[in-house]
């Protein structure tokens, strides 16, 4: 469950304030697929930083799990994304050094409470992963990566899945089997999912629309 | 250390080349520790091998052996045990070989000299016991040593344990054989008594002669200090120079993963996770080069010539290996602090 109480972010550009985001208040439930959709520049990026625990808001309150991150230090916030939520990246960001395998073997180190082996297993087949597990990023496709990191985000049991652009680089067959997953994954196994997207045929699978622009968010 | 070991595993060659500078550093180190060491022994072996508490010099002969003369009696019987020293420089030839060299003028049976390797001891004027490193050098059992100072000629009868003393090999001979060579030194005169007694300090001595511990004795042989500060700057300037050089190389690592460290941080990597990151690759890198060092210099040691003093100790090496190994994680330190200013809203863009 992510809720934003009055939540306001702003920037200082020179003598200038620009707003972000203008005060919000809405509620993420759990079980919920979240679309958010606008142009480039609306404040989509902040809003989903701020609900990733990636920055404080400017004012008012950000609840994940009844924990209040607005106040958070450093290093709770940093436990807290570790603990609670899952990051679907533009950019694949990838750990070069580690081959795909590897990659979660890292996340099993820092967070013990993983995803069990019969789920990552289930995972593995419908992102079709399981041929390239012994693979360095630098020897699979761009495709490959960001379905990688798709399971990479699933892989913690984060409640709260935040997703920018997650299918930017896929084909549409591979688009449409990853926003099903995401589906299932809120629908099924209790959680939240936001996905921050310029393409309006992934609306379909998200129980909710938003539109965002100027830093205010409307339902759609 | 998972990250940390799979990132030298994958990135071998970027990783030997710190390696290897680690391996110079550690091996030039090594090898300067031995050489302090070895030149050190070399001005104390002898010294230390009479496990003596103090020495008796007169007070102006500003702590030189060879420029104290007393009369034996006025430390007659003042300490528990105590044994006369005499000593007058001399350069020996047997026509084949020739060695500036100490002779010791020495009581029968004087705790002065080494225990015996080979040959007996002297028991008529003018044999000799000489120690070990004239051995080396090619002088033989019976060998007859002309003297450049004198017409006397000395006879080997014995090799003792190495002794050197102030880095001067050393002959050790009856007291009448060193007074032919320097009359100064009657049987009543003595250059110094080398005492052992724990309660020295508490003796009294008549007022032209001092007691000085032997450690003191020993730091104030000639050029002593000044050889060992000089070896230990460069050890200290050494550990400097490791510390500086991991630090830039691990920093210009950590500046190009500043973008994968970011990611980690959003991921939700703590900074102390990833500066757990970088000290457990700086200890690998530290420890594989320190250890490669020591491997190559216990081979070279192998292979140096024995006029080259050099002596390893274990203790040292590790303490010395402990210590690189130590001022490479300070050395990562300036990375640790890059890794806490790097913003994880960056590196995802």
């Amino acid at each position: 469950m992510l809720e934003f109480k009055n939540v306001t972010k702003s920037f200082k550009d020179g003598n200038q304030i620009i707003e972000a985001v203008k005060p919000t208040t809405i509620k993420f439930n759990k079980n919920e697929l979240i679309a958010i959709i606008g142009p480039s520049g609306s404040g989509k990026s902040t809003f989903l930083t701020m609900a990733g625990a990636l920055q404080t808001p400017s004012s008012g309150e950000i609840i994940i799990n009844n924990k209040h991150v607005s106040q958070m230090s450093q290093k709770a916030l940093a436990h807290t994304r570790m603990e609670e939520i899952g990051f679907i990246l533009q950019s694949t960001n990838l750990v070069p050094f580690l081959n795909v395998k590897q990659q979660f073997k890292l996340l099993q180190k820092q967070k013990k409470e993983v995803m069990s082996e019969e789920n990552y297993t289930q995972l593995m087949n419908q992102l079709n992963l399981n041929d390239i597990v012994n693979k360095l990023p630098s020897e699979i496709s761009g495709g490959q990566k960001q379905r990688v990191a798709i399971a990479k985000a699933l892989y913690t049991n984060p409640s709260l899945i935040l997703a920018d652009e997650p299918t930017a680089s896929l084909d549409t067959d591979n688009a449409m089997e990853v926003m099903n997953i995401l589906k299932e994954q809120t629908a099924e196994k209790n959680k939240t999912g936001i996905v921050v997207t310029h393409d309006e045929r992934l609306t379909k699978f998200c129980d909710r629309v938003f539109h965002m622009e100027d830093g205010i968010l409307k339902a759609k | 250390m998972f990250l940390a070991w799979n990132e030298i595993k994958r990135n071998k060659l970027k990783f030997s080349l710190i390696i290897g500078v680690l391996v110079m550093i550690s091996y030039l180190l090594f090898l300067l520790s031995g050489l302090a060491s070895g030149l050190m022994n070399m001005n104390r072996e002898g010294i230390d091998k009479w496990q003596a508490d103090a020495i008796v010099l007169n007070k102006d002969a500003n702590q030189t052996v060879e420029q104290s003369l007393f009369n034996k009696e006025d430390v007659s019987n003042s300490f528990k045990d105590q044994t006369t020293l005499k000593q007058s420089g001399v350069i020996i030839s047997n026509g084949i070989h020739e060695e500036n060299t100490l002779l010791f003028g020495v009581t029968d049976k004087s705790f002065l000299v080494p225990k015996m390797i080979e040959g007996k001891k002297f028991h008529k004027d003018n044999e000799v016991i000489a120690d070990e490193f004239l051995k080396e050098k090619g002088f033989k059992l019976g060998d007859k040593l002309s003297l450049s100072q004198s017409d006397e000629k000395l006879k080997i009868v014995g090799f003792s344990e190495s002794a050197k003393y102030n880095a001067s090999p050393v002959l050790f001979s009856n007291n009448n054989t060193i007074q032919k060579l320097n009359p100064s030194l009657s049987s009543d005169k003595t250059n110094a008594v080398v005492v052992k007694d724990a309660n020295w300090q508490k003796k009294s001595l008549p007022n032209n002669l001092e007691a000085i511990k032997i450690e003191n004795f020993i730091k104030n042989l000639p050029g002593y200090q000044a050889q060992n500060l000089t070896l230990n700057f460069m050890i200290i300037f050494l550990f400097v120079i490791s510390a500086t050089v991991i630090g830039i190389f691990l920093y210009v690592i950590t500046l190009q993963k500043t973008n994968l460290f970011g990611v980690l941080k959003a991921q939700g990597f703590t900074n102390g996770y990833l500066a757990k990151v970088v000290l457990s690759q700086t200890f690998i890198i530290a420890l594989i080069g320190t250890v490669i060092g020591l491997i190559l210099t216990i081979i070279t040691s192998a292979f140096l010539p024995s006029v080259v003093p050099i002596k390893f100790s274990i203790v040292t090496l590790t303490i010395y290996g402990v210590v690189l190994i130590a001022v490479s994680l300070i050395g990562s330190l300036f990375s640790i602090l890059t890794i806490r200013k790097v913003d994880p809203l960056k590196a995802i863009g």
